[in-house]
């Protein structure tokens, strides 16, 4: 699952992949359209739904965040 | 170090627009004397802005309340330029008429078209074949005043209103970049907007469709307002209700425009359904059932 994870964050930006902060919106990294295609792309290769309410820095900022919220989405 | 036409720059909005203009702005302070400020109107998750203003040194006030914003906004004192960018906020008739303000708005979508709130997501629902961005001087009514910029970008056929809106957002800053000097010099040219009788405005509160699809609808027009309504999680539309048949509601989860031949059927797959669209592409929805 990770790799998949990471195949998407790459497709997207990948810049992401390279990044050690914890805000890579706020540090310019990604912008908030990359975010809406990253959600997109990660719903469609998981068939799941991610709620809005995860669509925030605590979850999305850096790959290893996002990859966290996936195992906790997927159980 | 030139003159500015400006003693003061403040920059008012949100989004990526907000972010590229107030960087772009910050840099010319080399070459310009002028203070610059950010003030915030719209709070906004995950956004740059704030870590930006830091970095360049860019007093950040933030005044989520419409007449606290008035108030400051009519305090200002000296030439000042309030730039608009991706910014919700109305400016009052006694601002725009106080001789020292001057206020520019961009706007997403090439003016006198579309006027309002969610240009792109109209445009595409109107099948446009282009939209673009608009700088313009600010009047008294909305996205009315003259013109200072304007550039055109294709709408292409899988165009969602997300995607879009990033187009115009670049095409904006390249806009700014190109004009911003002159503007700051006094130097900049504009012109009148074109006067229509069935000028319409889009307000907030309307969605293209209203937001909900049948079954029955024409698959092309399904597609177009499925991408019209598309901001992913962000956006400002509740989620797209598909009607499957007269008693049974839906909320569209997602949808993709799928090669017909390289798909394998996905018959048995729960809450999706298939559209032909032509005889090389079909439409996937996946759907869940509406929560009351």
């Amino acid at each position: 699952m990770e790799e998949k994870i990471l195949e998407i964050l790459a497709a997207n930006n990948e810049d992401i992949l390279d990044y050690t902060g914890d805000n890579m919106l706020e540090d310019g990294i990604v912008d908030s359209f990359e975010i809406i295609a990253i959600v997109g792309d990660l719903e469609e290769e998981f068939d799941i739904e991610i709620d809005a309410a995860y669509v925030v820095e605590e979850y999305f900022g850096n790959k290893d965040a996002i990859i966290k919220l996936m195992k906790m989405l997927l159980g | 170090m030139r003159e500015s036409r400006f003693e003061c720059v403040v920059v008012i909005g949100c989004g990526k627009i907000a972010v590229t203009a107030i960087k772009y702005i910050a840099s010319l302070r080399e070459n310009y004397r002028f203070a610059l400020r950010f003030m915030q109107h719209e709070i906004q998750e995950m956004t740059a802005i704030r870590k930006v203003c830091v970095e360049n040194y860019i007093d950040f006030i933030s005044i989520p309340d419409k007449g606290a914003m008035t108030e400051a906004l009519m305090q200002l004192q000296g030439n000042t330029l309030i730039v608009s960018a991706g910014n919700y906020y109305l400016f009052p008739k006694e601002l725009l008429e106080k001789q020292n303000i001057t206020v520019i708005n961009f706007h997403n979508a090439l003016l006198p078209k579309y006027p309002g709130r969610n240009a792109p997501s109209w445009a595409i629902y109107y099948d446009e074949k282009q939209s673009g961005a608009t700088w313009h001087l600010v009047s008294v009514e909305v996205d009315a005043g003259e013109i200072i910029w304007q550039k055109a970008c294709r709408i292409l056929p899988d165009m969602k209103a997300y995607e879009l809106t990033a187009r115009i957002m670049e095409l904006a800053q390249e806009g700014l970049e190109e004009f911003f000097e002159m503007l700051l010099q006094g130097q900049i040219l504009t012109r009148k907007q074109e006067k229509s009788d069935n000028r319409r405005m889009f307000y907030a509160k309307e969605i293209p469709a209203r937001g909900r699809l049948k079954m029955t609808d024409d698959p092309a027009y399904i597609y177009r307002v499925l991408r019209a309504l598309d901001y992913g999680k962000m956006g400002p539309f509740p989620a797209t209700l598909l009607e499957l048949d007269k008693e049974h509601l839906v909320e569209v989860q997602r949808y993709k425009k799928v090669c017909v031949r390289a798909q394998e059927q996905q018959e048995g797959v729960k809450n999706l359904i298939e559209i032909t669209l032509d005889e090389d592409s079909m439409l996937q929805i996946k759907y869940k059932e509406k929560e009351n």
